[in-house]
């Protein structure tokens, strides 16, 4: 240690450590001198001795000075000096090459971190990758929840677990006296739910057993959001009797700050009190399961244990849970499949990253084989190749380190952006974006491995050319120039490819976002009110008053004249709605693959009207629609062609089922008429929708829709006063515009649009210049073959047509792999392109156009220096 | 004249040799290589390209210290010292030498 040390001293101090060795070995030598003249030759003669007989005092120095330094790092000092000359003297072409690698490594660093702070980071509890979603798939493929009776089974027998809890999500409407009623996210949680994620509440108790239990005395845990904005932060709120869903409840605990589980909610009661639980039912799937790992037991071994414990179940419920399979899998289950988004952005920049890794790389190698003739003569002097190799490196590792400072900055600055431009929402409560560890540690070894590569390909390239051929051949040689046209071209043509791969991808998403507003822009989204409207269970429990009351309000809204047209739903257009199991009667449901499905959307009577849509064919519903014995239903046009073809869908019986509700009987319905495709889903893609009259199947929950004439906003009042002089007790929830709702939910498909845009775009860019820089070089290695060219009578477009020939191959093929590999790769953004083939050939013909043509002008500008040239001086170049 | 070299020493002797000439007192590089070219009656000349590099080895190791001072013909010098670590690792040096010159000596001897 302590001999480490003095060496790392010295190597500080060398200069001095020099210094004295340099001044020992002269006394050495004055001594030898005059020990000599003494023996009687002439201080000349001695001198000349003394040298001799002490060989090379340079040697002597050399030797000693080994001793000290370590011989492979030698001058180690002396290469980053020489580096930072080089650099700074192609001020341009190090300045190209930096802002290339920092702006792949912000890029990069940017959608690494979003990524990073959505979904790698788990949930924020103690021992987070312990916590794993549990649920169901059933015989016909399909995902579900898991019914009360087999939820208690599971989690009574279950031994991998520390313990499995269970919630039910709703939205909970709290009311105090004399306050304005208020709708937020709550679920319904198991007793244990708290205790397994290891997360206490700041004030108060947790729930306890004997909370979660049929008939005992209600109580309810606040977020903490919850509990600073309606009650002030109150401390003395526990014990506190609050309304819940007309129902009074005793708060008995706050959350800490941030804390939001399963996803957004802001209060919790406990699961008994879950309104849609069914104790007994074993067909009524609504019990979403969680489970907290023990200690080395891994996920495939949980899955194991609840899969045995199924089949023990399903010998004994044959009726409910036989085929039932146990799925275990991460909580956020943020970047599991390939079609997810953000698992795409990833591919995205990685591929983004390969092309500056590509271009870099290629600009090195240039610029290496440019110093072919300096670097001859270092070898020459007797530079090992490991000399120049690490020079080399030295200088890639500089310019590596110097990038990855700015794109350490161009990813804050990038997530900064990302932070400010999300719309205000709820989040999923775990997301949390910042520059920590990990995302540091991506940043680091991405840097690292961009300069190694980029840094190693020339330096291999030089190794490789060997000392000798260096030495022999001058900058205008031909075996290195064959040798470094071929790397080139290697690195362009996969450049290109790549390039192509994502300009494919980004003119997708144009096409699709274009597709999308155009389906959008069928509905009148401008002057249409949104609001939620729910019915308490005390007067309005059955159907018949649900129907009677939604009824009530229709006329009495119809009769406003600032309200032109009204309507109820189940769900909001363009945001989500439930999807249902479609049957076809005369129609076998299809042995594998994808079982017909479809959105479910519940209507009342004017609903297309106050959308401002048309229907394509049949009719919209009547009064009669709807009752026993008229049950109808209005299909889509994705729907008539998915499930009817050709065929006329009007007058077709059809027949949905929910999956994961109880199977009882359902009635056919037989379909009065087609819609235009509606866009119920955001970030999705038009799918089959089934409409139906809300008397069918009516809901203590609804959507109300009212069109105007101006800003809708405007109305908000007159809806609030409308429903609240129909019935004290009702609030109106949600009031904004369907077209706020509307850009809400396009925000997703902006954000990846923006990404890929900004990735092809600067892909492009980057292809240009390394065909720009390939260009450029060839005409300056060929400036002596121009001038003979020109002088024996070439016109300037045939000097031109030179270059350009070789990058319309290279084009050529860097294009039809590219071509390959887009239609391989787009296939998985399937999901959510809407109306638009993954394989689309006008959007890939386009943009293989888009690259051509750049490369092309990119050549052309390079080459315009060679139709320039004044042939005799061209001659004349050396 | 020619200068060779100590001729073909067992390896690390030199290292033994160098501080063995420094039992008696400092001394600078020249003064060592000196002793040790007398002492030996002329066998033993050690060239500065490996005496030096050997005193660096040692000063490096801790077995000598080393301090600028003035030679007999009153000009700067280096001289080394002995460390007491040096002279334990002289001891032992020493020791494990006799030993294999023992060992050699025995396997000459014998037919």
């Amino acid at each position: 240690m302590r001999e480490l040390w003095r060496r790392l001293w010295d190597l500080v101090h060398r200069r001095r450590l020099d210094a004295e060795l340099a001044e020992e070995l002269a006394f050495h030598r004055e001594m030898k001198e005059g020990e000599l003249e003494k023996g009687g030759a002439s201080p000349a003669d001695a001198r000349l001795d003394a040298r001799r007989a002490l060989g090379s005092t340079a040697l002597a120095h050399d030797h000693a000075y080994d001793v000290w330094v370590p011989h492979p790092l030698q001058g180690v000092g002396q290469d980053i000096r020489f580096s930072f000359r080089m650099l700074r003297k192609d001020r341009w072409f190090t300045l190209a090459v930096v802002l290339t690698l920092a702006l792949g490594i912000g890029g990069s660093g940017t959608v690494f971190a979003i990524v990073e702070g959505m979904s790698l980071r788990g949930l924020p509890v103690p021992q987070p990758f312990q916590i794993v979603s549990i649920g169901v798939r059933d015989s016909r493929g399909l995902n579900l929840a898991l019914s009360a009776p087999q939820f208690k089974d599971w989690s009574r027998a279950a031994r991998s677990f520390s313990g499995i809890g269970g919630y039910v999500q709703a939205g909970m409407i709290v009311a105090d006296r004399g306050e304005a009623a208020e709708r937020a996210a709550g679920a319904y949680v198991s007793a244990d739910t708290f205790s397994l994620l290891r997360i206490r509440p700041i004030l108060g108790r947790d729930f306890a057993s004997d909370d979660d239990r049929k008939g005992a005395a209600p109580t309810v845990i606040l977020g903490y959001p919850l509990w600073q904005s309606r009650y002030g932060g109150d401390p003395h709120i526990i014990g506190r009797s609050i309304r819940i869903n007309g129902m009074s409840s005793t708060v008995i605990g706050v959350m800490p700050n941030g804390f939001g589980f399963p996803l957004i909610e802001k209060l919790w009661q406990p699961l008994a009190m879950a309104p849609t639980l069914q104790p007994r039912e074993r067909d009524a799937r609504v019990v979403h399961a969680f489970g907290r790992l023990r200690d080395g037991v891994s996920r495939a071994q949980g899955q194991a244990e609840l899969d045995t414990i199924a089949n023990v179940l399903a010998r004994e419920y044959p009726k409910s849970d036989a085929g039932l399979h146990a799925l275990v899998k991460p909580f956020i289950g943020g970047l599991t499949g390939f079609g997810n988004p953000w698992t795409l952005a990833l591919a995205a920049v990685a591929v983004l990253l390969l092309i500056a890794c590509a271009n870099v790389a290629g600009l090195l190698l240039t610029r290496a084989l440019r110093r072919s003739r300096d670097l001859a003569v270092r070898v020459s002097l007797g530079a090992s190749a490991w000399r120049i190799i690490r020079q080399l490196l030295v200088e890639s590792l500089l310019i590596g380190t110097v990038a990855a400072g700015i794109g350490l900055e161009l990813t804050h600055l990038g997530l900064h952006l990302w932070i400010t431009s999300l719309p205000q929402s709820n989040w999923p409560f775990w997301y949390r974006w910042s520059i920590d560890g990990q995302v540091v540690v991506f940043l680091t070894a991405v840097s690292l491995v961009l300069a190694l590569v980029c840094g190693l390909t020339p330096a291999l390239r030089v190794r490789r050319a060997g000392a000798d051929e260096l030495t022999r051949e001058g900058p205008r040689s031909g075996t290195i120039d064959r040798h470094a046209n071929r790397l080139t071209s290697v690195f362009l043509v996969g450049e290109l490819a790549l390039t192509l791969v994502l300009l494919a991808g980004a003119g997708l998403l144009v096409r699709s976002t274009a597709h999308l507003l155009q389906a959008q822009a069928i509905v009148d989204a401008s002057h249409v009110l949104l609001g939620d409207v729910h019915l308490p269970a005390a007067g309005y429990g059955t159907p018949a008053q649900q129907v009677a009351c939604f009824r009530d309000l229709q006329a009495r809204l119809d009769a406003q004249p600032a309200i032109d047209s009204f309507s109820i739903a189940n769900a909001m257009p363009f945001y989500s709605a439930p999807v249902r199991l479609v049957t076809i009667r005369g129609q076998a449901p299809p042995r594998n693959g994808l079982l017909p499905h479809a959105s479910y959307v519940t209507t009342g009577g004017h609903y297309f009207d106050t959308l401002g849509v048309h229907l394509l064919l049949g009719r919209v519903f009547n009064d009669v629609d709807g009752t026993p014995g008229h049950e109808a239903a209005i299909v889509n046009r994705r729907f008539a062609s998915m499930y009817f073809g050709e065929a006329d869908p009007i007058g077709r019986q059809i027949r949905v089922t929910d999956p994961e509700a109880a199977r009882h009987h359902v009635a056919w319905m037989t379909v009065v008429g087609v819609a235009p495709d509606i866009q119920q889903h955001y970030f999705e893609d038009l799918e089959p929708a089934v409409y139906v009259p809300f008397v069918q199947d009516p809901a203590p929950v609804a959507v109300l829709l009212a069109r105007g004439r101006g800003d809708p906003e405007t109305l908000i009042p007159l809806v609030r006063d409308v429903v609240h002089t129909m019935d004290p007790t009702l609030v109106v929830f949600n009031q904004l515009s369907l077209a706020k709702l509307r850009d809400e939910g396009n925000f997703a498909n902006q954000v990846f649009l923006t990404i890929f845009g900004a990735f092809a775009g600067f892909a492009l860019l980057l292809s240009a210049i390394g065909l720009y820089a390939a260009t450029a070089y060839a005409v300056t290695q060929r400036t002596h073959e121009i001038g003979v060219r020109m002088t024996l009578g070439a016109r300037r477009h045939q000097v031109a047509g030179l270059f350009l020939s070789r990058v319309l191959r290279l084009v050529v093929g860097g294009g039809a792999i590219g071509l390959l590999c887009a239609i391989a790769v787009t296939r998985l953004m399937r999901d959510f392109l809407v109306q638009t083939s993954p394989s689309d050939p006008v959007t890939l013909v386009t943009m293989a156009g888009l690259l051509a043509a750049v490369a092309v002008a990119a050549t052309l500008i390079a080459a315009r220096r060679a139709t320039r040239l004044d042939p005799v001086a061209a001659l004349r170049h050396d | 004249m020619g200068t060779r070299d100590a001729p073909e020493l067992l390896p690390g002797t030199l290292d033994l040799l160098i501080l063995k000439s420094l039992v008696s007192g400092p001394r600078h590089g020249y003064a060592v290589a000196q002793h040790l070219k007398t002492v030996s009656d002329e066998v033993l000349q050690v060239g500065e390209s490996s005496l030096y590099p050997a005193l660096q080895r040692l000063l490096l190791k801790g077995w000598v210290t080393a301090a600028w001072g003035a030679s007999e013909n009153n000009r700067r010098a280096r001289y080394y010292t002995l460390t007491p670590a040096g002279r334990k690792q002289l001891a032992a040096e020493q020791r494990e030498f006799d030993r294999i010159v023992l060992a050699i000596h025995k396997v000459l001897k014998a037919t």
